[in-house]
């Protein structure tokens, strides 16, 4: 049971052909440059060490840094090598050997090589503080200069996005001299990605085009510019037209960002995970399916999605299988399920409840002012069926310890978004994610434990073999949808907004090649490499 | 200079209660800022990552006295830790970086407001009865604005609307930061709308205060005898009573530094000016406790220095302080 | 006249925040398909993105704005008079030591402090955000309070109370508080001022509950939303415009009291105001 990336490598080499032949050198270079805005920041601080969790600075990993393949999260299951031409599984998914590129570089000239990949993950074994993927790194060996074998200390099929996805590859000749790269801020960073850093200030970064990037003819955009907005001046900016490229929430995407010109200020919001409503099942009322299922027929998806959402994202699927892309894993006698509003059927379901007992608290984060428009909505839509909501907003910490630890009714909450659903579902539904009441959990935070479910989780985590990873996917919506151990509610939207005035060539429904968000990396670094400028 | 000596106690005093509040506050409090970063990574990390991440933040179990000896002594080798939203910066990087910003906009903002504030609340109280009469319901309405409305006004309309000044930063994207001409135009430009901001809603407090410390003081026996004697009024006003009124003006100014200080945080947020307050709520929002308790600290100590300074002008302007004490 | 037009304000706003909700009686969070609509006859001051009645939360958001307002300051008032008339009467070593606690408390920035404050409070009720706001705003009062008592007790009639010997305790809140009434009054308005203006704050910066509707929760979602972005005028100028005549009104009140209670200011119909910046 080999997989290997043959078809998608002919995919890739087919995309990046078709650009390169229109542009010279020198038509580049008198490209413009193209503004981003990835995260909101009053200010910058000098900092481009991939592993960093959240001081670094975006497009350290895809534009600087790369991965050894990359995993279209819009498309699961679809996979394109990148540092790495293919991987191979051996010894029941505890090691795993790449093949790599050869004839990459690093932007100071030295050449790119196994050792550099094997230095990389032995990195994580040893500073346990990078290795954020929680990745079980046994050791690794270099099989060839472009072979490398990686070990792990048990079956990590399901971890092939963390590793070969997620994991940005260093240089070792670089590296290896840092003492702390725990607290390393790589100020001068040399990567092997289409951009290297040339400015930097607190206000605004910019990267330049590696002219000796591995994709020929590639990047077209010859510089790209990163200035420092809050999320309140970045609406500013997004109306004046100081940005080519924002992943921003818009409170009115039409008057402040289309401005009644939809072809060249267009925006792309693809799902990435889902919300869901959290049901506490520690809570005796909750644990009955009856009352789960009343909640979900009463709420009225539909309006959350146009009043609160102001009609941005999409009524989830109640699999939470995200739509389309995931056809393949959807369980074939739920494939045109969808949610509908039944408000008798769900009094009816409610009629064995001591209604008094129906009562609840519902726990959202003040911050994320488009939730409490949510919890507002759920609340008007469950008294209707004799559920008291008492909603609350309260800080995020607030929230999140609270939700961590159990001590909530009903929450609000969204998924985490992996290559394919079962990342998903894994975190909301496995209970070895499930700690008890009091404890913070890192996933699972409704409590679900069930057996059949967990033996799915287990049964895609032992397979590399896709099919079987879509049964046992498949397997898992159908839980969501018969036993609702969470009630899902709309697509969790990326943020995406670009315009053609500079580059065209940017993801959309019909081609949706990577996620669109321009800080989602590495797919933002993808996104960039399929631009090219915008004909005058 | 026993008056000083006195005060200067008082500061030290008051620098350690400070130093205190903001070492108990943090650990008087629940909540734990890695659990935060775990969840807006949406989980996924490590477990031994997180404890060694604990680690790395400086998030310990010692015993209170314990960490407090050790605070103190970090603060004493000017060491604040470093900050858990830009781990691995450090904290006084943090503020170094944005300090600057905010002594800039609020020091000259106040500057400004403070001369023109005091001088139209003299010529208000001595030219009583005529136009500048209306100044005072202005005045009155202007205290009770938030500061972020105006800030939020202004940017509406002289930045977003008729597109006069730039609603956001502190220099524009094409300048270079340097000893330049074209960068301090900039930075002036930049700041022109933040600072009428700071201006206007913090000129109404001097403009009362300085005009009813005035009424007062005209009423007292030595101005009636300056314009008995027959000196012009601009004399008597200038010389005589805005002399004398302008001293409890001056400790009151002082005092009010904080709450300009904390007016310029949502300033700074609404203008996305990279200055402290930006980073505070940043720190807040993040329940980063090394940066807080930085960012607080600064502050404080900067309030403390400007009363000291005021201490200092109120023994230059005032005599009889330097014999009786306070 | 000044008077006047401050309780007249004030009056318009307590009637508002009490009566209003019951006249009314819709819900404030109540939400509509008649989003972002300018005033009308059916909304008189239009509505929010997601189709609140902005009228409806402004009378709903008065309870809550003055009404932390007003809790704030009765706590804050309450720690002045305490600590600005016990330290005032007895002096000595209690006096000292209340001097340098006021004293720390007037030095240290009070919004950053609300702020830090606020950024840990584990639940935040309106409860929780007006005990904050007062805990850092009753240090000036408590101040003035200190020297006026300072300057009463040597008085014939506090000097008469002693001579006949009540208890000290009797003294300072039957003797002397009585005399104070009228500073105190001044300082608890503008305590309430500044509260009012905190709440405000900290809501804009979204670190108080949100699902409550007030005047600053109000700010924050029109600020969200982009209200002045998208021309929306009418879902942002209202809280600010409240909250601004609130404070007008209680500082045309203070003015008020302090020319009754002090002839002098009177006669040379000179307002003295206290400085209410202190107490924010």
């Amino acid at each position: 049971m080999r997989r290997t990336l043959v078809a998608v490598t002919a995919l890739t080499l087919a995309i990046a052909g078709c650009s390169s032949s229109g542009s010279t050198g020198k038509s580049s270079s008198n490209a413009p440059p193209l503004v981003i805005h990835a995260v909101d920041a009053g200010t910058f601080q000098e900092d481009f060490n991939p592993f960093h969790l959240e001081g670094v600075n975006f497009g350290t990993s895809g534009m600087i840094y790369e991965t050894l393949e990359f995993f279209n999260k819009l498309k699961p299951g679809e996979i394109t090598p990148w540092l790495a031409l293919k991987h191979e599984w051996s010894n029941d998914g505890k090691s795993l050997t790449f093949t790599l590129r050869q004839g990459v570089k690093w932007t100071d000239g030295q050449p790119f090589t196994a050792d550099d990949v094997a230095f990389t993950f032995d990195l994580l074994l040893k500073h346990p503080e990078l290795n954020k993927s929680a990745l079980e790194i046994a050791g690794t060996k270099v099989l060839a200069p472009d072979k490398v074998q990686i070990d792990f200390k048990s079956t990590s099929y399901a971890k092939l996005f963390n590793i070969a996805g997620s994991s940005p590859i260093v240089a070792k000749h670089i590296w290896e001299k840092e003492q702390d790269p725990v607290t390393f801020t790589n100020p001068k960073p040399v990567g092997t990605g289409p951009y290297k850093l040339s400015k930097f200030s607190a206000q605004l970064y910019e990267m330049d085009k590696n002219p000796n990037y591995w994709q020929p003819g590639k990047p077209e955009v010859p510089k790209l510019k990163f200035p420092a907005y809050t999320a309140n001046a970045v609406q500013t900016a997004l109306q004046q037209g100081e940005l080519d490229w924002a992943g921003a929430f818009v409170p009115d995407m039409q008057k402040i960002y289309v401005q009644g010109k939809p072809d060249q200020n267009k925006f792309f919001f693809p799902p990435e995970g889902v919300v869901n409503l959290l049901p506490n099942l520690t809570n005796p009322i909750l644990a009955k399916p009856e009352v789960r299922q009343a909640i979900s027929l009463a709420i009225d998806r539909d309006k959350i999605v146009q009043v609160a959402e102001r009609g941005y994202t999409k009524v989830a699927h109640p699999t939470t299988v995200p739509m389309p892309g995931g056809e393949s894993y959807l369980p074939p006698e739920y494939k045109d399920a969808a949610f509908k509003v039944d408000v008798e059927k769900a009094k009816e379901l409610l009629k064995g409840v001591d209604p008094a007992k129906l009562s609840f608290t519902l726990l959202v984060p003040s911050p994320f002012t488009d939730w409490v428009n949510v919890a507002q909505l759920i609340r008007e839509d469950l008294a209707k069926v004799g559920i008291k909501i008492e909603t609350r907003g309260v800080a995020f910490a607030d929230w999140v310890s609270k939700v961590g630890k159990g001590d909530y009714d009903l929450s609000i909450r969204s998924t985490p978004a992996g290559p394919t659903p079962y990342y998903q579902m894994r975190t909301l539904l496995y209970s070895g994610l499930a700690t008890p009441v009091g404890k913070s959990a890192t996933g699972n935070y409704e409590r679900w434990k069930d057996a059949e479910t967990d033996k799915l989780i287990d049964a895609y985590a032992a397979s590399e073999d896709l099919a079987k990873q879509q049964e046992a996917t498949q397997g898992l919506g159908k839980i969501m949808v018969e036993k609702l151990p969470a009630v899902p509610l709309f697509y969790s939207p990326s943020w995406a907004q670009f315009r053609t005035t500079k580059y065209v060539g940017w993801p959309s429904e019909q081609d949706p090649y990577a996620m669109p968000s321009p800080y989602t990396s590495p797919d933002a670094a993808v996104v960039l490499l399929h631009l090219k400028p915008a004909a005058k | 200079m026993r008056f000083l000596a006195r005060r200067l106690g008082f500061y030290i005093l008051t620098a350690w209660a400070a130093v205190t509040l903001n070492f108990l506050i943090p650990r008087l409090m629940p909540g734990d800022p890695v659990d935060l970063l775990v969840a807006r990574m949406k989980g996924n990390v490590d477990p031994a990552a997180i404890d060694a991440m604990k680690r790395a933040f400086g998030i310990s179990d010692a015993n209170l006295w314990q960490q407090y000896l050790g605070y103190l002594s970090n603060l004493a080798h000017g060491e604040l830790g470093r900050s858990i939203t830009f781990f691995p910066t450090e904290v006084s990087t943090v503020i170094a970086d944005s300090l600057p910003w905010t002594i800039g906009l609020v020091g000259v903002a106040t500057l400004i407001s403070y001369l023109v504030g005091t001088s139209l609340g003299v010529l208000m109280a001595w030219k009583r009865g005529t136009w500048l009469d209306g100044v005072l319901p202005a005045a009155t309405f202007l205290h009770a604005v938030p500061y972020f409305w105006v800030a939020l006004a202004l940017a509406f309309v002289f930045g977003v609307t008729l597109g006069w000044f730039p609603a956001s930063r502190a220099y524009g994207l094409e300048v270079e930061p340097g000893l330049t001409g074209e960068f301090a135009g900039s930075v002036v430009y930049h700041a022109v709308l933040p600072a009428v901001t700071i201006v206007l809603a913090s000129m109404a407090d001097r403009i009362l205060g300085m005009r009813n410390v005035m009424v007062t003081t005209l009423g007292e026996d030595y101005v009636v005898m300056a314009e008995a004697k027959g000196l012009t009024s601009r004399r008597v006003m200038w010389a005589y009573a805005a002399r004398n009124a302008i001293l409890p003006n001056i400790t009151s100014f002082a005092l009010s530094l904080g709450f300009v200080v904390g007016g310029s945080v949502l300033t700074e947020i609404v203008f996305s000016y990279p200055g402290i307050g930006s980073m505070l709520l940043k720190g807040v929002e993040n329940e980063d406790f090394p940066l807080m308790q930085g960012i607080f600290l600064v502050i404080s100590l900067a309030v403390l220095v400007a009363n000291f300074l005021a201490d200092l002008a109120y023994v230059v302007l005032d005599p009889r302080t330097r014999q009786e004490g306070q | 006249m000044k008077i006047k037009i401050g309780a007249g304000i004030l009056v318009f706003f307590t009637l508002m925040a009490l009566l209003g909700p019951l006249l009314i009686g819709a819900d404030p969070a109540a939400t509509s398909s008649d989003g972002l609509q300018g005033p009308s006859a059916e909304h008189w001051l239009g509505t929010t993105q997601t189709g609140q009645d902005i009228l409806v939360q402004i009378v709903y958001g008065a309870r809550i704005s003055m009404g932390v307002g007003l809790l704030s300051a009765v706590i804050a008032t309450i720690l002045a008079v305490a600590v600005g008339l016990v330290g005032g009467y007895f002096g000595g070593a209690i006096d000292e030591t209340l001097s340098v606690l006021t004293n720390i408390f007037l030095v240290l920035p009070a919004l950053p402090l609300i702020i830090v404050l606020a950024g840990y409070l584990p639940q935040r009720g309106v409860a929780s955000v007006a005990v904050v706001i007062a805990v850092t705003g009753w240090a000036w009062g408590a101040r003035v309070l200190r020297a006026q008592t300072l300057s009463v007790r040597r008085r014939d009639f506090v000097e008469a109370a002693k001579a006949s010997g009540e208890r000290p305790f009797r003294i300072v809140f039957f003797e002397i508080l009585p005399v104070l009434l009228p500073v105190i009054a001044t300082s608890f308005l503008a305590t309430v001022v500044g509260a009012i203006l905190a709440e405000a704050g900290l809501s804009f910066l979204g670190l108080a509950d949100l699902s409550t509707v007030s005047w600053g929760t109000m700010l924050y979602f029109a600020q969200t939303g982009q209200a002045l972005l998208i021309g929306a005028w009418w879902w942002f100028i209202p809280p600010g415009l409240c909250i601004a005549l609130v404070g007008t009104g209680l500082a045309l009140v203070n003015f008020g009291i302090d020319e009754l209670a002090n002839p002098r200011l009177r006669t040379i119909k000179a307002p003295r105001k206290r400085k209410a910046e202190a107490t924010a």
